[in-house]
């Protein structure tokens, strides 16, 4: 099966004009002599169209909805502001007036940098880890440590990286890492804050298993997995 | 409580300076960015639900985030992104409560062929095109609806979607690129009985 690779890349943006005019234009040439391209974009403007024409009009009464939210703005528990300091970018900083020189800050962030060693050290010497949570190149036993839900993935041997990725991205997922001279691989399923992890998860596993490649997709249940070679 | 008549372009805020305002609890300045977005957020929302109840609960929830978290937001991207994705993960799960949707089966999906596509243009003359199409929109996954309605009737670029949803530009393109071959196959199975009906010269 081959795809044109414009088909993905370009017809939505043309036939949502957000192409830029070299773009637009590169892509009309293209449109001449590509008979995929001609179908999506014919079959996009379709869609919108449809889409457009089924436009319901049931906004609900704007004065009445704002009304019944102000009831409720009191009651609302509200996360503060980060300080100042802490967050440079949620503030705008002034162009002008007195400013600190520039060595004090080096000064602080050199003596912070100090303390940052000094503690790691200290806690190297009287915690020993007894998991290793990084992975080295050289190491064999090495684990991985995930925030985020995972799945062990099984793809025939005729899978590249590249083409897991691919399948990654079309079911939600991204490829974390596959173990050289197996057809194993962890995918890592992103999960946006507000979002249910195990919802997502569940999700995402459900359309690896029906997807025709896929041999096996389980969830990594321990956040600390050991590398699956044998 | 001000009357929600809008704000006067002479003297009309930024929406910038009006999130600093909600950030320090003005509920004034709420007010007027709640006008500000309601008919933008409505729109997207009639694509979700025809339930104006449902569109009002998840403006309000919507705005009730941006009330509680004005403080948090860094200006690392547009006021309106920001909006607009809260918004949109809360569509999402009322999508995910809408036993309508179903997620897309790829795995088919995946075998389409070039010759499909000429056939699926042979149908996008159909009378019934419209109604089929809006069908096929049902079948598909949350994630893979919206991507398509901030793409196709919000006309929004890639780019703008990938901010919004939280994921990288290259999962926005292989989303549209999967509803959309899903959508040419769910045109296919909704014509074919039509087709049968008709008999082979396409007369009734």
């Amino acid at each position: 099966m081959s795809h044109c690779p414009k088909t993905l890349d370009s017809a939505a943006g043309y036939s949502n004009d957000t192409l830029s005019r070299e773009e637009r234009r590169a892509f009309e040439a293209h449109l001449a002599s590509c008979p995929e391209c001609r179908a999506a974009v014919a079959f996009d403007e379709r869609l919108r169209r449809t889409l457009e024409s089924r436009a319901a009009n049931v906004l609900p009464a704007p004065q009445t909805a704002w009304h019944r939210l102000a009831t409720r703005l009191d009651t609302a528990e509200r996360v503060p502001p980060p300080s100042t300091a802490a967050d440079p970018a949620a503030t705008v900083r002034p162009t002008s007036g007195k400013r600190r020189p520039r060595f004090i800050y080096f000064a602080v962030a050199a003596q912070a940098a100090a303390i940052l060693l000094l503690a790691a050290a200290l806690w190297n010497i009287v915690h020993k880890p007894d998991v290793q949570t990084f992975r080295t190149l050289g190491t064999e036993d090495a684990t991985i440590v995930s925030p985020e839900p995972l799945i062990r993935v099984v793809l025939p041997s005729g899978y590249s990286p590249g083409d897991a990725g691919e399948l990654a991205a079309g079911t939600g997922a991204e490829l974390r890492t596959h173990f050289e001279g197996t057809e194993i691989y962890t995918f890592v399923v992103p999960v946006a804050p507000g979002e249910s992890r195990e919802e997502k998860l569940a999700e995402v596993l459900d359309r690896l298993r029906r997807h025709p490649d896929v041999r096996m997709a389980e969830p990594i249940t321990d956040p600390q997995i050991a590398d699956p070679r044998p | 409580m001000q009357e929600a008549t809008g704000i006067k372009s002479a003297n009309k805020p930024s929406e910038t300076e009006l999130l600093r305002r909600v950030a320090d609890g003005d509920h004034e300045a709420l007010h007027c960015l709640y006008m500000e977005f309601f008919g933008r957020l409505g729109r997207f929302l009639t694509r979700v639900t025809t339930r104006p109840e449902v569109i009002e609960e998840i403006i309000n929830d919507t705005m009730l985030a941006v009330w509680t978290q004005a403080g948090q937001f860094r200006g690392e991207s547009k006021l309106s992104t920001w909006i607009f994705g809260i918004a949109y993960r809360l569509a999402l799960k009322a999508l995910q409560r809408d036993k309508r949707a179903t997620h897309a089966p790829f795995d088919d999906v995946l075998e389409e062929e070039l010759s499909d596509d000429i056939e699926v243009a042979d149908l996008l003359g159909r009378a019934e095109i419209d109604d089929w199409l809006a069908a096929a929109l049902n079948r598909l996954s949350g994630e893979h609806r919206l991507t398509i309605e901030l793409a196709y009737f919000m006309g929004l670029s890639c780019e703008e979607i990938a901010d919004i949803t939280g994921c990288p530009v290259g999962t926005v393109k292989t989303r549209m690129f999967y509803a959309r071959r899903y959508l040419k196959k769910s045109l296919r199975e909704l014509a074919e009985p039509v087709a049968g009906r008709r008999g082979p010269e396409g007369m009734e």
